[in-house]
């Protein structure tokens, strides 16, 4: 159930029916005076775990390949003294201390690259 | 469009990647950070990964039977190296309230480039941190105050870099 807005006697769904009925100008001053919506629809999922699973599918042939033809065992010593196996088990906040333990790298202390005035910006 | 992994989304490609290799099923976290760096490496577009991401790498590859794979997932990204002004923009993001690390990473991904320093600043960065993103959301526009009036005082190029876009890595959209 949405929350009632904390600060108007009004429901979300009130606001919404109330949107609605705008004309097209005042739906997009609204948005002026609210720009945290459009950001928000512009970050709306658009890659569904459906799409994601067909196309990871059609690389495993390209993995299996790589790796001569046998599948990698569990029993395979990984990093750190752990196997894959035992890598695999570790909660997600271990696999991440592992990871800060092994990254090695500070970025603050790296150098600091010079960039020619022709270089492509970002679009 | 160049777009960044950060730690822990590259991590999870990995991971994936790793349990694609064991012929093992992925969690959709996985699936959709290895999703998001199968499509983002295809060109015209370029992936990247930051210099610590590169380092646990090159740890995972030292065993034989790793080496392949990981080479696998290495050839499809570049690292980002930090540009000029990278550190005086990771220090103001700090004082928005920015963790040091999320800082480094945004700030690489405006003032960030390529061994060739063939350009400035990537478009995208896909991180699975929600209070990053939120911050970033939040705080947007006094974020893009802060770097106009950096940039102020700034030359060519770096007067032109821009802020990326955010993402979650299945809110990336790859043209």
């Amino acid at each position: 159930m949405l929350k009632q807005a904390q600060t108007l006697p009004v429901t979300v769904e009130q606001i919404a029916v109330a949107v609605r009925q705008m004309t097209r100008a005042d739906q997009q001053h609204l948005l002026d005076l609210a720009p945290d919506l459009r950001r928000l629809a512009r970050q709306a999922p658009v890659r569904t775990v459906a799409e994601a699973s067909d196309n990871v599918t059609a690389f495993r042939g390209k993995v299996l390949a790589t790796l001569g033809g046998q599948w990698l065992s569990p029993d395979e010593p990984l990093v750190a003294g752990l196997t894959l196996g035992q890598y695999n088990a570790l909660s997600d906040d271990e696999k991440a201390n592992l990871w800060d333990r092994l990254a090695q790298v500070n970025l603050m202390e790296l150098d600091e690259i010079e960039v020619g005035p022709d270089a492509l910006l970002a679009r | 469009m160049r777009c960044l992994l950060d730690k822990v989304t590259a991590r999870l490609a990995v991971q994936g990647l790793l349990q694609l290799g064991e012929g093992q099923a992925l969690a959709d976290e996985e699936l959709l950070a290895l999703d998001l760096a199968l499509r983002a490496s295809r060109p015209p577009h370029h992936l990247f990964i930051v210099p610590p991401t590169a380092s646990v790498l090159h740890q995972f590859a030292e065993q034989p039977r790793f080496s392949p794979i990981i080479q696998l997932f290495l050839a499809h990204v570049e690292v980002l190296r930090p540009a000029h002004y990278f550190k005086r923009w990771a220090r103001r993001l700090r004082e928005l309230g920015f963790t040091r690390e999320d800082a480094a990473v945004l700030a690489l991904s405006t003032f960030g480039t390529d061994s060739g320093s063939t350009f400035l600043g990537i478009e995208v960065v896909a991180t699975y941190d929600q209070a990053m993103t939120n911050n970033w959301m939040m705080q947007r526009d006094k974020i893009q105050k802060r770097l106009s009036a950096m940039q102020r005082h700034l030359l060519a190029p770096y007067c032109h870099a821009r802020l990326p876009q955010v993402l979650r890595p299945e809110q990336a959209v790859i043209k």
